[in-house]
């Protein structure tokens, strides 16, 4: 009797835990991610390993799982709309890694804080955007 | 002795006579050998008509212009620690003095995208790469940063980062520990813009440099490497740059 109480008492624990619910994760822009939420506990991992790969290696900007458009979703912003980076105690990322004591290492390289928020946008609307797609144009017959 | 190695003569004549047969009933079957082995994919076949190039007229390049350095260091947030010897620097400026006559000649010096990059060769876990349209890049994933690669560099072309960065670019993710170089700011050349190197050039300096792809007939770069004299710098070393220069 006792056992089957503590099993009981176990899947209950079990079920919490992988629904994360006991966990305080702060909610990012829109209704849905991009993929169904548990989809994305269990895998965002490998989506970014691939799809860094896809990029890197061949060039593709086109990519569904991109660690830029992550942290443009669910990064949070203060009292004086500033950004928080989304690896800082109690934001996003790290809300989760934390409790399972996961040490991620993407933000020594990659930025915490999406582009519009950074304060530099020169990739993203750059003084000379008309004139360089007009050179690239002539150079190398890009439409 | 002599037996046994009779036998094994015949045992592989029996198989070449084999093969030979296979490989001319193959062939009589209208199934290539050579092709199959030679066949690539699709995409594969696609990406290798484009090599990214850069053609740099030194004349027009003006001493003591800067312009293309500071939009390197500004599109990559490539910061200044105070320590010449190790910062970061992905393009550098560089005088040359006649010593005869003192005219000075001035161009930049980047990461030349080789065709036969040596720091492919030197890498031992294959961070360094080429991409299909010839933009050599380091994997940061993959790089352990051992610095062979700088080492195997003849135009010194490569950073080690030394310190922890903040405020990386979201385009231009750069951390402490690995080996780095210019990238022909892929983020832009995969988006149809230029590298901001010759947007600066263009915009601020003297126009000297011309970016394109290399092997389309049609592009300016190739019209002009065709038309008017350019070199490669070592081009002993027989690399075969994806950056030329003129006037030089």
């Amino acid at each position: 009797m006792l056992l089957r109480g503590l099993a009981c008492l176990f899947m209950v624990f079990l079920i919490s835990v992988s629904s994360a619910d006991w966990l305080d994760i702060p909610r990012g822009k829109g209704e849905q991610c991009i993929e169904p939420t548990e989809i994305m506990r269990k895998q965002h991992m490998q989506f970014l390993f691939h799809d860094r790969d896809l990029t890197m290696r061949e060039g593709d900007r086109s990519i569904r799982h991109s660690l830029v458009d992550c942290v443009e979703c669910h990064t949070q912003v203060n009292q004086q709309q500033k950004a928080i980076p989304i690896n800082a105690s109690g934001q996003f990322c790290a809300v989760c890694h934390e409790a399972v004591s996961v040490k991620i290492d993407c933000f020594s390289c990659h930025a915490n804080i999406p582009d519009s928020s950074s304060g530099y946008s020169g990739f993203m609307n750059s003084g000379l955007p008309e004139s360089a797609r007009v050179l690239m144009k002539k150079w190398a017959f890009v439409p | 002795m002599s037996g046994s190695s009779e036998n094994l003569g015949s045992v592989d004549l029996k198989r070449r006579k084999f093969m030979v047969t296979m490989v001319a009933s193959m062939a009589g079957a209208g199934f290539n050998l050579v092709e199959l082995a030679m066949a690539k994919t699709s995409l594969e076949a696609e990406s290798k008509l484009v090599r990214w190039g850069l053609l740099i007229d030194t004349e027009k390049c003006g001493v003591g212009c800067n312009a293309c350095v500071s939009a390197c260091n500004t599109e990559h947030n490539l910061e200044d620690h105070g320590r010449p010897e190790t910062d970061a620097q992905w393009i550098r400026k560089l005088d040359l003095v006649d010593e005869q006559t003192s005219h000075v000649h001035s161009l930049p010096m980047l990461c030349q995208h080789c065709e036969h990059p040596p720091c492919v060769d030197v890498c031992p876990t294959g961070a360094s790469f080429r991409r299909d349209d010839g933009i050599v890049l380091v994997d940061k994933h993959t790089c352990i940063g051992c610095r062979y690669c700088m080492i195997a560099c003849p135009y010194k072309a490569r950073s080690f980062i030394h310190e922890n960065l903040t405020n990386q670019r979201s385009w231009s993710p750069r951390g402490k520990g690995v080996v780095e170089s210019c990238t022909f700011c892929t983020h832009r050349v995969d988006t149809g813009r230029i590298p901001a190197c010759v947007e600066a050039c263009h915009a601020e300096g003297g126009g000297a440099m011309t970016f394109g792809d290399m092997v389309n007939p049609e592009s300016e770069i190739s019209h002009r490497l065709k038309s008017e004299p350019s070199r490669q710098i070592r081009e002993d070393l027989k690399l075969n740059t994806g950056v030329r220069y003129q006037n030089v």
